[in-house]
């Protein structure tokens, strides 16, 4: 019996450092379908040798929109959709096609292995750092989130044995810089929601962050760098109420 | 009345140039020291009729420095772009040096963050001096001296440096790479005390003991994020010593 087909996705944009090696480690699949938001670098060159790559160009909105877009051209039931700094291991996607061949759920939670400055960082929150990547698109959609898009899967889930390597971190501004895009638009959110900050926001919220990571989440036990990524994080929550009050005044 | 010269350090200073000049009109003589523009500062110093010097830019000391050497008035008050002299500092600086009591007088900058003036964020900086003995010193932060004592003059001076919350948090984040540097130059290590202790001092001494609470969320604000700058000095401290960024 032949093994259903598999269909997979991917968003993409000023990817040039990550694509080839992303697309090598998807040999596993029938098509690779590639999103991308118009990049400058070389990303759609590079990805256009590949034989079963088929580039499509889509202006980006947000995360969610621009991933059911590439959900909606696969042909096949079975989707993996896996960011660009996210690598699938050879043990992975043997695991893969076996989940595939004889599937017990909708869609299947691999675990991320997390890697900050440099340390691969354990605790902090990163205990369980489940993604829905693995999926039948049948029954499976993006929400509308604009930031922290997730899958909607309906119907039973499972987990991978096998976990994947992410490697988010580029370097220290690139990361603070993206937390940055984050609190922008998440401010957006709240405003677009009526939201107003107050007292609570600013004073409570950021120092629970912190001490949630750092504690509760036991980012205490990642040394250094957990005391760091709590750090960020916490001020990257300060900085969303800030955004916010800030929107509010129609202040840059 | 005592000639007043007024010297401005530009680089691309297009946006603010114009009403930095019409701010400081009262003054005899202004010198414009440049570090090569590329965009129209030259061509709208020009337009007013100051002295244009021209000189590549190696650090503020010098530059500031080379520009003294021009000056020709008794008194000299130092002014970046962004900045603007109210009329009620101007009234009180033809004032002083009309009758000075001292050889230099510091003044008062209220920080403008979020559209709105931190008056308990304030920098208190040396910068209406007796030309004669005055210059710098310092090659990374430069320090103007005088020959004579020190006063102060009561009025603030309006300095327009915000240019959007990211803009002033990136500033910080590449600034705390600088510093980071200058740490690991000297074989300094980032301890938990570091990464504890120093950004929460720098907070509660800008929001407590400099009150800083009473200019509100932006006075709040600009205290947090001075103190995520103390915290990233000692994070990239980490990566200095980890070799990566």
């Amino acid at each position: 019996m032949a093994s259903p087909k598999i269909s997979a996705l991917a968003i993409t944009l000023n990817e040039e450092e990550n694509i080839e090696r992303y697309l090598k480690n998807l040999w596993f699949a029938d098509e690779i379908i590639i999103v991308d938001s118009h990049s400058t670098d070389r990303t759609v060159e590079l990805a256009s040798q590949f034989p079963n790559v088929q580039v499509h160009l889509r202006t980006f909105d947000n995360f969610s929109a621009q991933k059911n877009y590439a959900i909606s051209l696969a042909k096949h039931d079975w989707a993996v959709f896996f960011d660009l700094d996210e690598e699938v291991t050879a043990s992975l996607a043997k695991e893969i096609l076996e989940i595939v061949s004889n599937p017990k759920k909708i869609a299947y939670f691999v675990k991320r292995d997390y890697f900050f400055m440099g340390k691969r960082i354990k605790y902090s929150g990163f205990q369980r750092d489940y993604v829905i990547r693995i999926f039948n698109k049948n029954f499976c959609r993006y929400n509308d989130n604009l930031v922290h898009e997730l899958i909607i899967a309906d119907g039973p889930t499972g987990r991978t044995k096998n976990s994947s390597p992410h490697y988010t971190y580029k370097s220290f501004d690139h990361y603070t810089g993206k937390l940055h895009q984050y609190s922008a638009l998440q401010a957006k959110m709240l405003y677009e929601k009526g939201k107003k900050p107050n007292l609570y926001h600013f004073f409570f919220r950021p120092f629970y962050r912190f001490w949630y990571q750092y504690l509760i989440r036991l980012g205490i036990m990642d040394g250094k760098e957990g005391f760091v990524l709590a750090y960020i994080n916490a001020f990257s929550v300060y900085k969303r109420y800030v955004n916010l009050w800030l929107l509010y005044r129609k202040i840059d | 009345m005592p000639k007043l010269t007024v010297i401005i350090p530009t680089y691309n200073e297009e946006r603010y140039l114009e009403a930095a000049f019409q701010s400081v009109s009262f003054a005899d003589e202004i010198i414009v020291v440049d570090s090569f523009s590329t965009d129209r500062t030259v061509e709208i110093a020009e337009g007013f009729g100051v002295r244009l010097l021209q000189r590549a830019f190696d650090n503020f000391s010098n530059q500031k420095n080379y520009a003294l050497e021009y000056a020709t008035g008794h008194w000299v008050l130092f002014l970046d772009a962004d900045e603007r002299v109210t009329h009620s500092l101007e009234a009180e600086i033809l004032q002083t040096i009309s009758y000075p009591k001292h050889a230099g007088y510091k003044i008062n900058f209220p920080h403008f963050f979020m559209n709105r003036f931190l008056y308990h964020h304030s920098d208190n900086v040396l910068r209406l001096v007796k030309r004669e003995g005055a210059h710098f010193t310092g090659s990374v932060h430069e320090k103007l001296h005088v020959s004579g004592s020190i006063g102060q003059l009561e009025n603030m001076m309006l300095h327009f440096t915000y240019k959007g919350l990211n803009h002033y948090i990136k500033k910080k984040e590449s600034y705390a790479w600088f510093q980071a540097e200058q740490l690991f130059e000297k074989g300094k290590k980032t301890t938990m005390f570091h990464l504890f202790f120093r950004p929460f001092y720098r907070f509660f001494s800008s929001v407590v003991l400099r009150g800083s609470f009473r200019d509100g969320i932006p006075g709040i604000t600009v205290a947090a994020i001075d103190a995520y700058g103390v915290f990233q000095r000692y994070a990239k401290l980490i990566l200095l010593h980890k070799g990566i960024r």
